[in-house]
């Protein structure tokens, strides 16, 4: 899945989450796996509860670990086309 | 003539004895479990999962136990049972204490593992690994520092009345021990307890190492024999301990399953360490296995 700076991304429905250690660890029951989202994964995972544009995404992030847009939408973008490909988030649009 | 049991925190009348399981008093306690003979059917016609002697599906198990046994069906937590006419109470009785029992546990919705369970000073430690990992006589080298037995092979953990609390509880008072194992622990084993159909394992009774009551878990270990040299216990984190849990499930778990024991899974991934313990494949470690077990147990109940 192709994601940029436009694309709005959303978390899936119908998943099961629970804090393990450092981590968060999904359920997705349609493909019966599990995906660990590290500290900073978590962080979005939060942020996109509700439908975000990637690009205000990678804004609030810059602010709250101190880097650039650019240097955050460089490691959110591959992030997000990951956990889209494991099905438990959704673009929105375009 | 029926008999009446305490296992699995279940009381559980069976048309059999079983004597690996505690008897309890059928006056004083109301079975939670009752096994019926109603005649079953020779398959399941929803069937996911299984092989020779047995069908899965969700919701429902089968087992067909041979000429000297009978079929068992568990079906929405109850059992029914139709005898084979050559059919021994003894091999009906371990089909039941090994499989059938698993399968009724799970249906009740406690998280059924393939593992072992022992009681130490620290708290209960579940034994998890796959077959000739080691589990049962890394629990049987516990039990003769002083441990306390719950369970062997058949684990059942269950949520404690406390937040954040996991329990253990105690099931089938039976070690399974390769010969070596047990000669190599100390038991005098005679030809005639080798059991052909558990790869040539003893049973051993561990009714005098029992405790009766339920556990907190303090920790669970995945053993698994290593090219090393050297006993290495490795801390798991994350999402590794949830793979870490599944691999210890006992049987199928179907992906519509999954959902519903998602809730345990998660409280027991977070309410105790999980360890994946290496030990060397080329020599008998089991004593340095159960120290490790015990000194880490220790340091985690301290932190």
């Amino acid at each position: 899945m192709k994601i940029e700076l436009r694309t709005i991304v959303v978390r899936a429905p119908g998943l099961l989450s629970a804090p393990v250690d450092d981590e968060i660890v999904i359920l997705n029951p349609d493909r019966d796996n599990y995906v660990g989202l590290d500290a900073v994964g978590r962080t979005v995972w939060d942020l996109i509860e509700q439908p975000h544009e990637v690009a205000e995404l990678c804004r609030r992030l810059s602010r709250d670990f101190n880097a650039t847009p650019e240097q955050i939408a460089a490691d959110v973008l591959p992030f997000l086309a990951e956990i889209t490909d494991e099905g438990i988030a959704h673009v929105v649009a375009p | 003539m029926n008999h009446t049991y305490r296992a699995f925190g279940l009381t559980i009348q069976v048309p059999f004895a079983c004597p690996a399981l505690t008897p309890a008093s059928p006056a004083a306690d109301a079975a939670d479990v009752v096994v019926r003979e109603r005649p079953v059917p020779g398959r399941l016609s929803a069937r996911r999962s299984g092989d020779a002697s047995w069908d899965a599906a969700p919701g429902k198990f089968l087992l067909r136990g041979g000429r000297r046994s009978g079929r068992f069906l568990v079906e929405a937590g109850t059992v029914m049972l139709e005898r084979n006419r050559e059919c021994d109470e003894a091999v009906l009785a371990r089909h039941f204490t090994d499989q059938v029992l698993a399968a009724l546990l799970r249906h009740r919705g406690l998280l059924v593992l393939h593992a072992n369970a022992v009681q130490t000073p620290d708290g209960v430690v579940v034994l998890g690994g796959a077959s000739g990992a080691g589990k049962s006589t890394t629990l049987a080298a516990l039990l003769r520092r002083g441990c306390r037995m719950l369970s062997d092979d058949v684990t059942a953990l269950r949520p404690g009345r406390a937040a954040g609390v996991i329990e253990v509880v105690p099931g089938a008072s039976q070690v399974h021990l390769t010969q070596d194992a047990a000669e190599g622990l100390g038991y005098a084993v005679s030809p005639a307890q080798l059991q052909p159909w558990r790869r040539m394992k003893t049973a051993i009774s561990a009714r005098d190492s029992m405790t009766g009551q339920a556990g907190r878990l303090r920790a669970l270990y995945v053993l698994r024999p290593s090219g090393g040299e050297k006993v290495v216990a490795a801390r798991v984190a994350g999402r590794d301990k949830f793979l870490a849990l599944q691999e210890c499930l006992y049987g199928p778990m179907f992906a519509e399953e999954h959902p519903a024991l998602f809730p345990l899974m998660s409280a027991v991934v977070a309410a105790v360490p999980f360890y994946r313990l290496d030990r060397p494949a080329s020599r008998w470690s089991v004593d340095e296995v159960a120290e490790t077990i015990l000194a880490s147990s220790s340091a985690d109940r301290v932190r």
